[in-house]
């Protein structure tokens, strides 16, 4: 057998390479039957002219013949190929109208996919530097009413499972850290993000430092206030602060005023739990905050060999379960959720690119529809063209498959052209890369398999956009010959039909995505701030927390400190010096920050009878200002709670609210009410004027 | 237009196959001896035998030298591969089954 398959190969090669050779043989054969058929005839008696035409006669039609046997060969579609694509690319280049617009969709539509793709590929297999990362799994807690708001453990959750589950070989802690780098030389005093983090935690991943060392327990074990502290650097913060110096293990750091010894620089690809990390100081956990409400422990874990997530979730069920027996006012009404890590670091993004994705897909169906009516139209042209084909003997395969060769070679070229798209699409999104606090897609680019998926996408469009009117123009009539105008497409009015109708079922449905999206983005910036924006500066000023902040105890599991405010004078140099900066019209200060704060301190304030008769709305609208969720609520009692601001007599000035102008005397007729425990006077800063008086009710 | 060939298809390489199975013949001679064998009734269009004498080339079932003939020029020679020897009996097989078959149903209806 094989050496059978192996001579139908030579033969077959013999076919291709040789193509003139073997038609030359097939033409000697026929040569020496005729001339023995002619010498039969003669020798039968007939003149030899007639002898010869009657040879020809019984031999039949001599190219049919030498086509017939090209078409046994099987290799003739190879050849018919090559002639289709330089005939195609002729037409193509003969209409540059319709090639430009064919060209211009497809590209859009193949490269917007292709940029797409690449993203999500590397979001998919990107490289977590996690040894076997499908065995690490995130543990979060969720409230049973609303699942979707995931939110970290309690510190007695985190000991409950690390304590009380077998499905787990390792389990650590981690939490966010802000601090100030002071000064050194070169090298500004900086704001940056961190992680406390345990060394379980590290242990967990699986990482090893670039330099230097992990944390041990001993580091772990020393107070936040012995000499021997330590913190392990990012590698991004190592080349950005300390230009990649190795000699940079030993070195001591200053960390919110107070000094740290680096013991390690942790590698490039480290970056956990996100790209804005920093750096990583040792977490101690603590029992003696067992009954601390909050629940900001990042949980990590890692799964003993042979279980599985199920396994693993079942187990913390049953923990969550008993916790909200034992003590429900802290637990009751709370689930638990294992993650692996993968999923739960890029699962958001992913959802996003998904969706993202889909809206691309349509553009791509678009563009094909497009393409398609294009064709479809063209066929008025064609139409005698292929007739004329038709007549000469093409069959109505050869045609569909010329024509659909046509379709793929444009697809193609709008393949080329759509890989320039997506590479300008790559670099938007990876210029838009990373959004503040989401987490960030390594580096993107074309690689190979995003190359095959899109010439992938190429051909799948061509043979998409182009079967239907291949189909169509391919059963010609002779008609066509005589009257070019009443092409084909006439005859196929409901194809078309077809096409408009989904072109326009599908743009409709991008256009209401779209204007979705437009709606959210307009409502976020249209949004009547009340205040002007433009050339607005806002910045924030701490202070370091040491310096102020003394910690008295524990109340119900919470830390409680005693805070010494900042003596006035400094806020009033900073004034000073800001106002002295060319160019700055006017400066202010405020509590807590506009638009940007998820917790604004509020208060309930009584009116009086004359500021609730003069302009009511107002005073609403001076508290509305940068609250949202905190709307103000005017109750019967002539009362309202809203969130107030501390804020400076330039401050109305600066931001040019033109509703506070109009507020404003309302809101300095605002009186304290009586039966408060205490109040406190807002002390506006840099001024001894007070202009708003808010009474708080003070909490035991 | 209906094929003359379309009822020959496969009984023609039959007739090929069966013309090569005691020498390796030229196309010319493999007609004549179509012709002779079928006593003058089975009259193939002498030049649809090229193509077939091709396809089976190509499918391996016969093999082609070109040697020179009994009149001093060179002629195209098929000869019967083993294959082809096989591909033979079994084509005959079932040629013989279909034949029978048919011989019976016309006996009855």
């Amino acid at each position: 057998m094989s050496l059978r398959l192996l001579r139908v190969a030579r033969q077959r090669l013999r076919a291709l390479v040789q193509r003139n050779a073997v038609d030359d043989e097939l033409a000697r054969e026929l040569s020496f039957h005729i001339e023995q058929l002619k010498q039969e005839f003669v020798e039968g008696g007939m003149p030899e002219r007639e002898a010869e035409l009657a040879a020809r006669r019984a031999i039949g039609n001599i190219p049919l013949i030498e086509e017939q046997s090209r078409d046994t060969r099987a290799v003739g579609w190879l050849h018919d190929l090559h002639q289709d694509l330089i005939y195609g690319a002729r037409m193509l280049r003969r209409n540059p109208g319709f090639t430009i617009v064919a060209l211009a969709s497809l590209a859009l539509g193949i490269g917007a996919n292709t940029a797409i793709l690449s993203v999500l590929d590397v979001v998919a297999r990107d490289q977590l530097p996690i040894p076997r990362d499908d065995r690490v799994v995130v543990v979060r807690t969720y409230p049973l009413d609303d699942p979707a708001q995931e939110t970290h453990a309690r510190i007695a959750d985190y000991f409950a499972w690390r304590d009380e589950t077998r499905t787990f070989a390792l389990m650590g802690a981690a939490m966010g850290h802000n601090a100030d780098f002071g000064a050194e030389a070169g090298t500004p005093a900086e704001r940056v993000s961190g992680q406390s983090i345990t060394t379980e935690s590290l242990a967990t991943l699986g990482v090893q430092p670039l330099l230097g060392r992990l944390f041990t327990e001993d580091d772990e074990a020393v107070s936040e206030s012995a000499p021997t502290r330590v913190i392990l650097l990012s590698h991004r913060l190592w080349q950005r602060r300390f230009f990649g110096r190795s000699d940079v293990v030993g070195q001591q750091v200053r960390l919110d005023r107070v000094n740290r010894t680096v013991i390690g620089v942790m590698p490039d690809t480290f970056r956990y739990p996100s790209e804005q990390t920093n750096y990583w100081i040792p977490l101690r956990m603590d029992r003696s905050q067992f009954r601390n409400p909050q629940r900001f422990f990042v949980v990590t874990a890692r799964l003993k060999d042979g279980v599985t997530v199920d396994q693993a979730q079942s187990e913390v069920d049953a923990i969550a379960a008993r916790l909200a027996r034992v003590n429900p006012e802290m637990n009751e009404g709370w689930g638990v959720r294992v993650k692996p890590v993968r999923e739960a670091m890029f699962g958001w993004t992913r959802a996003r690119l998904y969706t993202l994705e889909a809206a691309i897909i349509l553009v791509l169906l678009v563009a094909c529809a497009n393409v398609a009516g294009l064709l479809l139209a063209r066929g008025l042209v064609r139409g005698p063209e292929i007739a004329l084909r038709s007549a000469l003997g093409a069959g109505r395969g050869r045609l569909v498959r010329q024509l659909l060769t046509e379709s793929i070679l444009l697809s193609a070229g709008g393949g080329v052209l759509g890989l320039a798209v997506a590479w300008a699409g790559i670099n938007t999104l990876m210029a838009m890369n990373p959004p503040p606090g989401g987490v960030a897609i390594g580096d993107v680019a074309l690689s190979l398999r995003t190359l095959g998926a899109t010439a992938a996408m190429a051909i799948v469009t061509g043979l998409l956009y182009g079967i239907a009117p291949a189909l169509v123009h391919a059963r010609p009539s002779l008609t066509t010959l005589r009257e070019p105008s009443g092409g084909s497409a006439g005859r196929h009015p409901r194809l078309r039909s077809a096409l408009v109708a989904a072109q326009i079922a599908v743009t409709m449905v991008l256009l209401i995505g779209a204007g979705l999206l437009m709606k959210s983005f307009l409502r976020v910036t249209s949004r009547d701030l009340r205040f002007d924006a433009a050339r607005l500066l806002t910045f924030e000023v701490r202070v370091p927390p040491g310096d102020y902040m003394r910690r008295r105890g524990t109340i119900a599991g919470l830390p409680y400190f005693e805070i010494s405010p900042p003596p006035a004078i400094a806020f009033e140099r900073m004034h000073r010096g800001l106002k002295a900066i060319p160019g700055v019209e006017s400066v202010a200060g405020v509590s807590t920050q506009l638009l940007n704060s998820l917790v604004v301190p509020s208060a309930t304030i009584t009116l009086d009878a004359r500021a609730l008769d003069s302009n009511e709305e107002g005073v609403s609208a001076s508290f509305a200002i940068g609250v949202g969720a905190n709307a103000s609520h005017l109750d019967e009692r002539r009362t309202l709670t809203a969130a107030y601001f501390l804020v400076t007599p330039d401050f109305f000035t600066a931001i040019r609210s033109p509703a506070l102008r109009a507020a404003i005397s309302p809101i300095a007729t605002l009186t304290a009410a009586s039966g408060w425990r205490s109040s406190t006077r807002a002390q506006p800063v840099g001024s001894g004027q007070t202009r708003i008086r808010l009474d708080r009710r003070s909490r035991s | 237009m209906p094929k003359p060939s379309d009822l020959l298809q496969g009984t023609l390489d039959l007739l090929i196959l069966k013309s090569l199975v005691r020498e390796p013949l030229h196309g010319w001679a493999i007609a004549k001896r179509i012709q002779l064998l079928s006593d003058e009734v089975l009259s193939v269009q002498q030049g649809s035998l090229y193509p077939a004498l091709h396809r089976l080339e190509n499918q391996g079932w016969i093999s082609a030298e070109w040697k020179s003939s009994e009149h001093g020029r060179d002629a195209k020679v098929y000869e019967l591969t083993r294959d082809g020897r096989r591909q033979l009996t079994r084509e005959l097989e079932s040629w013989n089954r279909l034949s029978s078959a048919v011989g019976l149903l016309l006996q009855r209806a």
